[in-house]
């Protein structure tokens, strides 16, 4: 653990909280108070009463004064789950950004372990990867520290495949977040549909490095893509063609907040450039992904 | 600035190698990206020259650049900045035969204590370029100007003394000139262990450092041999010296080849030069040489083992040269060479303005011969104008002969002679003997040459003097007045070229002292002073023929031996006073700066560089920290 996250931030991260806006079916004991009628502490509501209700949950004193049955109904606490997918595409290769996102994921599993939520982390390239299934419980972020720590990068971005396999598998709903350059040729606009389509909330946090911000001139190049076996293109890397190509970049990511508005997730543009500790207590902070 | 390793500079040649390798490979450079799709088809292309150049051979200079400093640290430049070192050193060492002396048993010999000073004072000074020359009477060049400082270190630490006598002072500065003009070279330092007592220019800057202490010895400084003019015996001379403070009783040992003649006991006071001879009557064993050897023993004090030993041989005579003009007569030609063992070289006609300077004899036999400048002539039946000229044979008559050495032991009665020629000689010259009115014999003497004529016919048919006694003393009285000095030298020093010329053509083979040969293919060449710088006896062979000498120490070393009390005065060294001995310090040598290591870092700094910007994964990890402020 101590090699991902340091003490000093794991003492930070306590007091942050993930923030669930959609309605999902969690199992009991969770931290999070459902909507629904529980069996925790917290009054929820006073309801008529019917035939078949428990006695000890009658209020008397009401009774009293309006000569009327009432039943004090008590809010549920239950869980939610968060599922954290993780591009372990070659792309990501490319300033660090596996490393930056490993130790993102990190500290969000942490955060929702911390709150009794079950955590499950799924690595992705050409397809989904097997990953670790939704576990609740302090202890298990050791595991999943662990299994963070021997990612690798292997292979393509297929955000739309990799997704789709998951909502195949996965109906219960819950945190999908999303940590990803987000550049696929092919898209994403399919698999972060059918997240939203099965009731999954969520959030695209999308990490780019300073190379895929703000490439250097270099002269006469050939172009090589991580991705691609043997794909290439030769270019002069002058700042005719870095500023079409950043202009080409900016459009991409406007086409992927607009979508993202469209589909009401969180989306969040990461820099490996900056500091974790600056990513998540302020940039994350700044949405109502965290308070 | 100046390299100390110049040679290293052709390593240059590889640029060539470089450009053509870079050619050849030359592509562009792969630039990995996270999403191709993302990057537009580029029509751009570099604005200015300067940048179609770097992107072109950038790389190209970079690589040539670090090659360029890579061979310049190599090469060893160093930088003499005003007033901060010396420009050049020049070190003499002393390898004299005295400088093999050494302080009792086990301690170092002079000369070792000589190369400790001169490294010490290199290592204190790295960089200063230096000549080191090794000071004897055949002056050696151990490392020149062009030397690396660790070429110079092992060239001095490799060198022995020799055997040779005191360098000539003008002789070193001549070998040290063919390295640097003398204004470049600012400090001179001799290791030696006496003063030279030649003057040196006064513009020399010298600082003598004695390598070893005042000595206090005895020595064996001359013996020589002769053999008594009676042919019976041979006289000895010897010569000891006391050099040390205090009175010597020390054991004179002679021997002739293995076996003693003379046992002494010698007692001389402090200082005292003692010359002594001896008489030796002994028989010469069948098959002995004539091998003096003298020694002395003990020597208290230094021991330096060279100087109490000498050796000698009696003085050989060797055959003559002689230089035969005119026809053959084989007669003659066999008696010269059976009664002197004469080598004869035969001409039919000597040119006018030829050189006989060569020949230790010329005789000249029914011809004319040419003015020469200089030579012993003997003239049998020929002409010499204008001292001797020949006319028409006339009748001879009876014998008149003169009181003269050179007839000793002839009777001109026994000889017969039908006809002699009427000649016209020179009046400087004298007849010895006379047939009837007209001369017979006939001497001329003046500087550089010298005559004998007989003007009649020796052939059988004319005369009876080739079959009578008096023809070999004849002959071998006008031999020995004309070339008078046939006793060849056979003392040599150690260091001198062996006389290799006296011998025929063909393979010379050399005996040194200890048993050692060696063969040279043509006598024409001298034998390097190498091969005779021990001390001792050599033979030259040549077929049949061979030569010995006896090689000694020269008398100089002998006498070095002696105590410099009074050497706080030097004598004849330049200006500068005589530093301490056994004691470099203080010499004001400074080194110059190694430019080096500059060289070297700069040049893989470039290096980096290089492969930075050529591999893209090393210049992301090395510029990554930078790009942060990008995002």
């Amino acid at each position: 653990m101590s090699t991902l996250l340091d003490e000093e931030f794991l003492r930070r991260l306590e007091r942050l909280q993930l923030v669930f806006r959609q309605r999902s079916r969690g199992r009991p004991l969770g931290s999070r108070l459902a909507p629904r009628a529980g069996m925790s502490l917290e009054f929820a509501e006073y309801r008529q009463y019917h035939p078949g209700d428990d006695f000890r949950y009658v209020d008397w004193n009401l009774y009293g004064r309006l000569d009327r049955l009432f039943i004090k109904v008590f809010t549920r606490e239950e869980d939610v789950p968060v599922y954290l997918f993780v591009d372990v595409s070659r792309s990501m290769e490319i300033g660090d950004k596996l490393a930056y996102g490993v130790k993102l994921a990190a500290a969000l599993a942490y955060l929702a372990l911390k709150d009794l939520n079950r955590v499950a982390v799924f690595p992705f390239a050409s397809r989904l990867q097997g990953g670790v299934p939704p576990r609740s419980g302090a202890r298990q972020v050791f595991e999943i520290f662990r299994y963070l720590r021997g990612l690798e990068s292997a292979g393509e971005t297929s955000i739309n495949e990799s997704l789709a396999d998951f909502c195949q598998q996965h109906h219960e709903g819950g945190l999908a977040i999303l940590i990803s350059d987000m550049l696929s040729e092919e898209g994403y606009q399919e698999g972060l549909a059918c997240l939203r389509w099965h009731r999954f909330q969520p959030v695209v946090l999308q990490l780019l490095a300073p190379p895929d911000l703000a490439p250097l001139a270099g002269g006469e190049v050939r172009l090589v893509d991580v991705e691609g076996s043997g794909r290439a293109k030769p270019a002069y890397l002058g700042a005719q063609t870095l500023g079409a190509y950043r202009a080409r970049l900016s459009a991409y990511r406007r086409e992927l907040e607009a979508f993202c508005q469209q589909l009401s997730c969180d989306y969040f543009l990461l820099s490996t450039a900056n500091p974790l500790e600056q990513s998540i207590f302020e940039t994350l902070r700044r949405g109502v992904f965290l308070k | 600035m100046s390299w100390l390793n110049p040679g290293a500079l052709w390593l240059l040649g590889l640029s060539g190698l470089i450009t053509a390798i870079y050619f050849l490979r030359r592509r562009a450079r792969a630039y990995p990206v996270s999403a191709l799709f993302l990057w537009p088809g580029s029509q751009e292309r570099p604005h200015s020259f300067l940048r179609w150049l770097w992107s072109h051979i950038g790389l190209l200079l970079l690589q040539l650049a670090a090659l360029a400093l890579l061979v310049g640290a190599l090469a060893d430049p160093v930088l003499y900045a005003p007033g901060r070192g010396a420009r050049l050193l020049a070190i003499f060492i002393d390898g004299s035969a005295s400088m093999r002396a050494r302080l009792g048993s086990g301690q170092k010999t002079r000369y070792q204590q000589a190369i400790a000073q001169a490294t010490a004072l290199l290592t204190d000074n790295p960089v200063a370029r230096t000549v080191i020359i090794q000071a004897e009477s055949h002056p050696r060049l151990l490392a020149g100007v062009k030397s690396s400082r660790t070429q110079a270190l092992s060239a001095l630490r490799a060198s022995e003394p020799t055997y040779e006598g005191n360098a000539d002072p003008g002789e070193l500065l001549e070998l040290l000139r063919s390295q640097a003009p003398e204004s470049r070279f600012e400090q001179i330092v001799l290791f030696s262990d006496h003063i030279p007592r030649a003057r040196l220019p006064e513009s020399w800057q010298v600082h003598l450092v004695t390598a070893a202490q005042p000595p206090g010895n005895l020595a064996l400084t001359g013996f020589s041999v002769r053999r008594q003019p009676d042919g019976h015996g041979y006289d000895l001379f010897v010569k000891v010296e006391n050099a040390s403070a205090k009175a010597r009783q020390v054991s004179l040992d002679i021997s002739l080849d293995d076996r003693t003649i003379l046992h002494k006991i010698l007692s001389l006071a402090a200082g005292e030069r003692l010359s002594d001879s001896f008489n030796y009557q002994g028989a010469i064993n069948p098959g002995e040489g004539l091998r003096f050897r003298a020694s002395l023993s003990p020597l208290p004090g230094e021991v330096f083992i060279a100087d109490n030993r000498r050796y000698a041989l009696p003085p050989q005579r060797r055959p003559p040269r002689v230089l035969w003009v005119g026809p053959d007569n084989r007669l003659l030609q066999g008696a010269l060479r059976a009664l002197f063992q004469a080598r004869l070289t035969r001409v039919k006609s000597l040119p006018s303005g030829s050189d006989a300077a060569g020949y230790d004899l010329i005789v000249a036999y029914k011809t004319s011969l040419p003015p020469l400048a200089s030579g012993h002539l003997l003239l049998l039946d020929a002409a010499y104008p204008p001292l001797v000229s020949l006319g028409e044979e006339q009748p001879a008559g009876k014998w008149q002969a003169e009181r003269s050495p050179l007839l000793a032991a002839v009777r001109p009665e026994e000889i017969f002679v039908a006809k002699v020629r009427a000649t016209e000689l020179s009046p400087q010259g004298q007849t010895l003997l006379r047939a009837g009115q007209w001369p017979a014999l006939y001497v001329y003497e003046a500087p550089g040459l010298r005559l004998a004529a007989l003007p009649f016919s020796p052939d059988l048919d004319n005369s009876n003097l080739l079959l009578t006694v008096d023809f070999p003393i004849l002959i071998s009285h006008l031999i020995e007045w004309l070339e008078p000095q046939r006793e060849r030298s056979v003392q040599l020093t150690s260091g001198s070229e062996l006389p290799l010329q006296e011998l025929s053509s063909g393979t010379v083979q050399v005996v040194g002292p200890a048993g050692t040969q060696c063969s040279y293919p043509s006598p024409d060449r001298a034998v390097p002073c190498g091969q005779a710088e021990r001390p001792g006896f050599y033979t030259l062979k040549n077929g049949s023929a061979a030569l010995e000498f006896a090689v000694n120490l020269p008398a100089s070393e002998s006498q070095d031996i002696e105590s410099r009390a009074g050497a706080a005065t030097p004598v004849g060294v330049g200006h500068l006073p005589v530093q301490g001995q056994g004691n470099h310090k203080g010499l004001p040598l400074r080194a110059a700066r190694p430019l080096w290591p500059f060289l070297l870092l700069a040049g893989l700094a470039l290096l980096a560089l290089e492969l930075s910007l050529f591999e893209p994964a090393w210049r992301l990890r090395l510029t990554w920290p930078l790009l942060g402020r990008h995002s």
